[in-house]
């Protein structure tokens, strides 16, 4: 490869990082919010709603990734859902990983003892204030770190998304390496964008488990 | 945020139980205990673990339900509406604002640990009662001075002693103005010589007429400044009355064993 193509094949596949980061930005974003709707509705929930969410976990941990990537991508249309593949992407990805973060959330939540609650009640605090000023903040300490790292896991999940024909970083690493038969120089390069974007996570991982101790 | 109407009466009891019975399946943890609380009293519950003090202090506050009798603060029934046959739950909103009126103060002191000392007192002033920032940290300095606290302020909870986060409790009840303390043992999870300075606060409490109800082990201190001492056992009223009596001459089997076993156990040394 010359300089000019080597230049031209980082352009190239800068731009499917971007799109994968895309994706895995939209899909971390629904995971960290319907993951939590998810915790509140199986801790609190009225029961209808507490069973229609822990079916929904249960059922969706059971798949993998990639066939729930396929089957929903192929299916929407019977149901006359237009959406293009990077949607259906974020979407799926965002709510597989949320039966995860659910699980977090539910555990974090439930780890703070009921005696904080019984402070709170005497003190006179509604529910949802003792929830939001009181439980949250305690069980997000707990949540934080597992959090991150399932978010980490979907950032790899968007290397899957190639299999619905989206555009992104592993379709343009195979682009380049069926045009170059470069394969190993490319699929390294590839692996070291989604290195970068995961080790980057986890730095952060480390940073907010330090900030939450309580000096 | 609306108090309760207070009754006209200075002398109406502030707290009227009568018949107070609470079970968890077939067994009973309150049965038939009545009991009544002037302003400016100081009553005291004693007896052996498990014999309902703990309890009837959540009913007190709501934190428990109960399943038959009367349960009055400041003339308006505990958690159910009033003057229904059938209890009904009050809404969320008016249980909370009766809560509010009463402070409690735990066994495991039970302080916000993310929170710093000011903020845990600060807190409910200003989110219940719609306390400005600056009034309520006012209020807060004022009180952590009186707990002798008041270089703690920016503190954690996980960083003081015991006997420091139960004053910090003390403090963050006292915060809301209740109109009654409820104290739960609030010693016994107290290393010895850091139970002292969580008795002076409360000495001074009673001393200043705050009205108290206290399940506590401390015999001594509960005949020091009780006008009533309640003696428990397996969630009934054995026997009560002002504690010379209660002390000095014990009418009941059951509270002079109990009296001697605690003497034998905190006899002085050699």
């Amino acid at each position: 490869m010359t300089t000019d193509l080597l230049f031209v094949a980082a352009r190239y596949l800068l731009m499917g990082a971007g799109v994968s980061l895309a994706v895995a930005l939209g899909a971390i974003a629904i995971s960290a919010t319907f993951g939590l709707l998810l915790a509140l509705a199986r801790l609190y929930g009225w029961w209808p709603l507490r069973i229609a969410a822990s079916l929904f976990v249960f059922f969706i941990r059971g798949v993998p990734l990639l066939i729930l990537l396929i089957s929903v991508y192929f299916s929407l249309p019977y149901f006359g859902v237009d959406l293009s593949a990077l949607a259906v992407a974020i979407l799926v990805i965002g709510l597989y990983f949320s039966s995860y973060t659910s699980e977090v959330y539910r555990t974090g939540i439930r780890s703070i003892p009921v005696l904080q609650w019984d402070a709170g009640r005497s003190l006179g605090l509604r529910r949802i204030a003792i929830f939001r000023l009181i439980i949250a903040p305690q069980a997000m300490r707990y949540c934080a770190a597992p959090l991150i790292n399932i978010f980490i896991m979907a950032v790899k999940g968007t290397s899957l998304i190639s299999a619905i024909g989206a555009w992104e970083v592993v379709m343009a690493g195979r682009e380049l390496s069926e045009r170059n038969f470069a394969v190993l120089p490319v699929y390294l390069a590839v692996a070291a964008i989604y290195f970068i974007i995961c080790f980057t996570l986890s730095r952060l991982s480390r940073a907010v488990e330090k900030s939450a101790a309580y000096a | 945020m609306p108090n309760l109407p207070r009754p006209g009466d200075s002398d109406a009891p502030l707290v009227e139980i009568r018949r107070l019975s609470k079970h968890y399946g077939d067994t009973p943890v309150l049965n038939d205990v009545s009991l009544t609380v002037k302003p400016g009293e100081v009553v005291s519950l004693i007896g052996p673990s498990g014999s309902g003090k703990t309890t009837l202090l959540r009913c007190i506050n709501f934190l428990e339900r109960y399943d038959g009798g009367d349960l009055r603060v400041l003339g308006h029934t505990v958690g159910y509406r009033d003057g229904d046959e059938r209890r009904r739950l009050r809404p969320d909103r008016e249980i909370a604002a009766a809560r509010a009126d009463t402070g409690m103060v735990f066994q495991s002191y039970n302080l916000f640990p993310h929170l710093t000392v000011l903020e845990n007192i600060v807190l409910a002033p200003m989110r219940v009662r719609g306390i400005r920032r600056r009034e309520a940290v006012e209020i807060a300095r004022a009180l952590l001075a009186r707990v002798n606290l008041a270089d703690k302020e920016e503190r954690y909870p996980a960083a003081l002693s015991g006997g420091q986060q139960q004053r910090v409790a003390i403090a963050r009840a006292l915060a809301m103005r209740p109109r009654l303390l409820l104290m739960d043992e609030v010693t016994s999870a107290l290393d010895p010589q850091l139970v002292g300075e969580v008795l002076d606060v409360m000495r001074a409490l009673a001393a200043e007429g705050m009205t108290m109800i206290l399940a506590t082990h401390e015999m001594e201190f509960a005949r020091q400044v009780s006008s009533q001492v309640v003696f428990m056992a397996d969630g009934a009223v054995v026997e009560s009355g002002p504690p010379a009596a209660l002390f000095e001459q014990p009418r009941t089997e059951r509270l002079q064993r109990f009296l001697q076993r605690y003497r034998s156990l905190h006899a002085p040394q050699g």
